[in-house]
Formats: structure tokens, C-alpha cells, sequence
């Protein structure tokens, strides 16, 4: 099939209209003569034809292009048309999926969090200032953070910032926060003033920035570092009983009183020993009261400034 | 060039249109002129290189202008 012809019926002497096709490069086909002649021709020469000859009459268009225009000229397939189109529109501007990758649960928190708060919307049509504004407001708490769109899905890479420990060094000693028996020096700079598995106090030293050289003069140096130790803890917990199984109460009791002990531990800490010492019912409420031994960090700057 | 498929002539590169009925047409090629005789010949398609011809064909002569 043709992309396009044009049907033209012609009054004209056939010798001249030949030579004039030869002339002007047309390219016709299914050339007839009866009482005129007729021919089809190219859509690209419909100017030049109607043009060379004025009176020639264009009987109807054929070919793809004719198809195309006949097909379309009734309403129904224009609406159809136009709503595909509309709906073309639409879904390729509609957001179905946000994937967010990265390594931290918590920046991907704030990141959802700042999703729901900055309410996507449903025709997502201008995605570069909708980035900007999400990149903008979430870069401080962020090292890189990128969004790209890709079909009807918006993916979220990061990069969060992690805490940087931005404490200065100072002279003052470290003591202990609370007694315990030493089990750890990890001392950067400092003089230790007690020993492994020494038995300390609340507010004993515990690092001093007074260091004896080998002339036994006392010469000051800073102090940085962390004393681990085995340190003791009483913990009681009261909670309403879940079951009236006394095997489930306990376990109901001694996950509470570990989740307590849990919040008071930090990074690089842990339960060393844990040792029931009551659990009864008491006024429809059940008591648990254990007995910890914890490894802590319990080095924390003191306020005594052996310098001064 | 020439084909001559049945029912069917095809004339590559011609110069001119000579004569065109519906028991002769002639044409004008490069140093000879080119002579269909037949029935019901028309012109089925052509453009400027080309030129489709249909009809029952009887003969076809080539008069070279240039012999020596």
C-alpha cells in the first residue's frame, strides 16, 4: 500500500500531459484515458500538479495517509483518540512506586517522613522543583542524596551523615561515673591511675593528664580515651500480667526488665551476667526484680582540671 | 533497459515520449528509438526513469539513428 496518493482527473491531450510528467519528475500510476484522463500521484506533487494545471479535478485521496484521514473522521474514534492520548497524559505523569535505597533505616525514616509531609502529588508535573524542594530541605541531615524518575517510579539513593565526634581535648581527668571493677583501658592520650580488675567508686580518677617522664618531672598531656568495667545493677519491674501461665508471666517480666537494661547500654556494652532474684504476683500485677552485671564504658570527664 | 514480463513492459531510462495510442506507442531512448505495436497498450505507471506499459504486445522495434 502507498503512503499517500491523490486521484486526478484531467482534461488534457495525453502526448503533453505525458511529457510534462517526464519534464517535472512526477510519478504517477494507474494512468486510464477515457473521456479524460485519469491518474493517481504522489501526495508530494499535489501542488505542483493543481498548480500546472489549474482545472484539474483531485477526485479523492487513497493510501495510508487517506485511510488514515477517512478513518479518523468520525467522532467516535477522535474521542478515542484523544482519551488515549489524556490517559498517555496522565499515567506517564502519575507516581505508583518511590523506592528509597540506602544503608540507615533512620535516614530512610526521615526521608518517608518528609514524603508524607511534602504530599507527593498526583500529577507529578513539575519533578525538577518538586526535587529540589525535597533535596533542599533534607540535605543537612544527608552526605549525598540523589532522586531520579524513571517511568511512573521516583528512586531515592542517600548517603547519611553519621555522628561525628567533635569533642575537643581537654586536660581534665576522667572519673569513674559509677563503682565497678576495671576491665578495659582503651586511653588515646592520659596517665591510667588505676588497674585492671582494681575496684573503683563513683568519682575515683581515672585518667589524669599528669604523666612522670623519665626525669621524674610531671609533665601534662591530654586526656581522651574509655575505661570498660564490670559494673552492678538491682532492677525491679512491675507489669500487668499478659497470661495467666506463670511460665509466659515470667518471660512477659524479664522482657521488660531486658528492655530496660537495654536502654541504659550503649554501643560496645553489654550484659554480662543476669541473675533473678524475685518474681511473685502481687495485687494482680506481677514483680521481677534481677540482679546485672553490666560491661560499661564508665569513664566521663571530671571537673577537676589538674592544670590549673 | 527493457523487461518484458508477459503482459507487461517496463522502460528504464527513457528520454522522451514520441507517440502514445492504444496500438503504438514510441520513445525516445539513447541513440535509438523504441517502437511498441500491440492491443489495448496504456500506460500503467511512470515517473521521470521509468515507465510501466500493459497491454497485448506484438512487436517491439529498435531504429538505431546513428549506424554507420
Amino acid at each position: 500500500m502507498k503512503i499517500g496518493t491523490d486521484a486526478f482527473a484531467l482534461e488534457a491531450d495525453l502526448h503533453d500531459f505525458l511529457n510534462q510528467v517526464e519534464a517535472s519528475h512526477w510519478r504517477i500510476y494507474n494512468l486510464q484515458v477515457k473521456d479524460k484522463i485519469y491518474f493517481h500521484a504522489s501526495l508530494i506533487h499535489r501542488h505542483d500538479i493543481m498548480r500546472t494545471y489549474p482545472l484539474i479535478k483531485l477526485l479523492y485521496t487513497g493510501g495510508i495517509i487517506g485511510m488514515s484521514l477517512r478513518g479518523f473522521f468520525k467522532i467516535e474514534r477522535m474521542i478515542a483518540f484523544i482519551t488515549c492520548l489524556c490517559s498517555w497524559f496522565v499515567l506517564s505523569h502519575t507516581i505508583f512506586e518511590i523506592n528509597i535505597l540506602g544503608d540507615s533505616p533512620f535516614h530512610q525514616e526521615q526521608i518517608t517522613q518528609e514524603l508524607k509531609n511534602e504530599a507527593l502529588p498526583f500529577l507529578l508535573l513539575d519533578f525538577e522543583g518538586f526535587q529540589e524542594k525535597l533535596v533542599n530541605r533534607l540535605m543537612p541531615q544527608f552526605h549525598w542524596l540523589e532522586m531520579n524518575l524513571k517511568g511512573s517510579s521516583i528512586e531515592i539513593q542517600y548517603l547519611g551523615k553519621k555522628a561525628i565526634d567533635t569533642q575537643e581535648l581537654g586536660f581534665a581527668g576522667l572519673v569513674a561515673k559509677k563503682e565497678g571493677v576495671i576491665a578495659l583501658f582503651d586511653v588515646k592520650h592520659g596517665n591510667k591511675e588505676v588497674t585492671l580488675n582494681q575496684f573503683v567508686q563513683k568519682g575515683d580518677l581515672l585518667i589524669s593528664s599528669v604523666i612522670i617522664d623519665s626525669m621524674n618531672q610531671p609533665k601534662t598531656t591530654y586526656v581522651e580515651g574509655k575505661v570498660y568495667a564490670y559494673t552492678f545493677l538491682d532492677l525491679e519491674v512491675l507489669v500487668e500480667p499478659f497470661s495467666k501461665n506463670k511460665a509466659i508471666q515470667f518471660f512477659e517480666c524479664l522482657f521488660e526488665i531486658r528492655s530496660q537494661v537495654s536502654s541504659l547500654l550503649h554501643e560496645d556494652e553489654k550484659i554480662v551476667l543476669e541473675i533473678p532474684l524475685q518474681f511473685e504476683v502481687k495485687e494482680d500485677k506481677i514483680r521481677m526484680k534481677n540482679y546485672y552485671v553490666l560491661y560499661e564504658q564508665i569513664a566521663v570527664i571530671g571537673e577537676l582540671d589538674e592544670t590549673k | 533497459m527493457i523487461t518484458i514480463d508477459r503482459h507487461k513492459v517496463t522502460i528504464y531510462h527513457y528520454q522522451k515520449i514520441l507517440l502514445v495510442s492504444e496500438d503504438k506507442m514510441s520513445f525516445d531512448l539513447k541513440e535509438k528509438k523504441l517502437t511498441l505495436l500491440g492491443k489495448q497498450l496504456h500506460i500503467v505507471a511512470m515517473d521521470r526513469n521509468e515507465i510501466v506499459i500493459e497491454g497485448q504486445l506484438n512487436s517491439l522495434d529498435f531504429i538505431y539513428e546513428n549506424r554507420y
